[in-house]
């Protein structure tokens, strides 16, 4: 019971973070660029990306079996050429994030508007099946669950 | 208005790509490794386009304002985002995960500006993050049943 709520208490600090982050780097942009800001931001998190990984790698490296290393070995092949590329619309993100947040619709706005544009990019993608997921055709139904966000999303921006 | 409002949707756009890039990418690789080079790959191109746009700049507008050493956090916290999103989508399932997280972003979205905010607003910025947790928790709901039926 207090491990679920921890955990559920884990994910809302891991939300804020992220709101923090967005944050954070808009205000470096306002003092230098937005170019400025998503290239210094993206360094250092590359530089602690790696350190995760030594660090993670260093403490589970035991805990690894061979059997599991062949698995994964074999499943990389199938892997598409593109999926290294997500860090080119990730650069794109804190550009963009950079210019909204210091305008006014500010950083309630521009996080309500990247999630509806996300909820609705994804039932596209989904109905076309592209970036090899599963086809999942548009249904009227979908309607409901946007309208909320959008619905609330308008209050966060305009009152 | 309308154009900042255009970007931002448009970068919801551009973070479902990311997203989805990165998704497969994890896949295979685990979330740590597929964000080292997510974050290597932005910061090749960024690198790239700084040199670029230095090229059309005048020298006052190059220089590098010292900021704050808390405005350097940003990169950091990308980064741990990555580990702690992944530990706790192992805890409690994606539905839950997501439901939480967006809910957390909001409400510290709307904290974070609040000083400039009458009460009125406030409500009603509390309503809005309610629909959209509303609106979450539907988009998850039959998602889940999906998987379920199969």
């Amino acid at each position: 019971m207090l491990r679920q709520v921890s955990d559920r208490l884990l994910a809302i600090v891991a939300g804020s973070l992220l709101a923090l982050m967005i944050s954070i780097n808009s205000g470096l942009a306002i003092l230098n660029s937005p170019l400025q800001a998503s290239w210094a931001a993206h360094g250092i998190g590359a530089l602690v990306a790696i350190f995760l990984v030594v660090v993670y790698s260093r403490c589970f490296r035991l805990s690894q079996s061979k059997a599991n290393r062949h698995k994964k070995d074999n499943k990389l092949i199938s892997l598409p050429s593109w999926a290294y590329f997500g860090g080119i619309p990730g650069a794109f993100t804190v550009l963009l994030a950079a210019i909204t947040v210091n305008s006014e619709i500010g950083l309630s706005g521009t996080l309500a508007c990247a999630l509806v544009g996300q909820i609705v990019f994804g039932m596209i993608s989904d109905h076309f099946g592209w970036f090899e997921s599963e086809i999942k055709a548009f249904v009227l139904q979908d309607l409901l669950k946007v309208l909320p966000i959008i619905a609330g999303s308008f209050l966060l921006i305009f009152i | 208005m309308l154009f900042y409002i255009v970007i931002a949707l448009l970068n919801g756009v551009v973070m479902g790509c990311s997203r989805a890039l990165n998704g497969q990418l994890s896949m295979q690789a685990g979330p740590l490794k597929a964000s080292v080079c997510n974050h290597l790959v932005g910061f090749i191109l960024l690198s790239f386009l700084l040199i670029i746009w230095s090229v059309f700049q005048s020298e006052t507008e190059l220089l590098i304002v010292s900021a704050p050493w808390y405005l350097y956090l940003g990169g950091f916290i990308g980064a741990l985002y990555v580990a702690l999103n992944s530990f706790i989508l192992s805890q409690i399932g994606a539905a839950n995960t997501a439901l939480l997280v967006i809910s957390g972003q909001m409400i510290t979205g709307i904290f974070l500006e609040h000083e400039s905010m009458a009460l009125n607003n406030f409500l009603a910025n509390i309503v809005g993050v309610i629909l959209i947790g509303i609106g979450i928790y539907f988009s998850q709901l039959n998602s889940f049943k999906l998987i379920k039926q199969k």
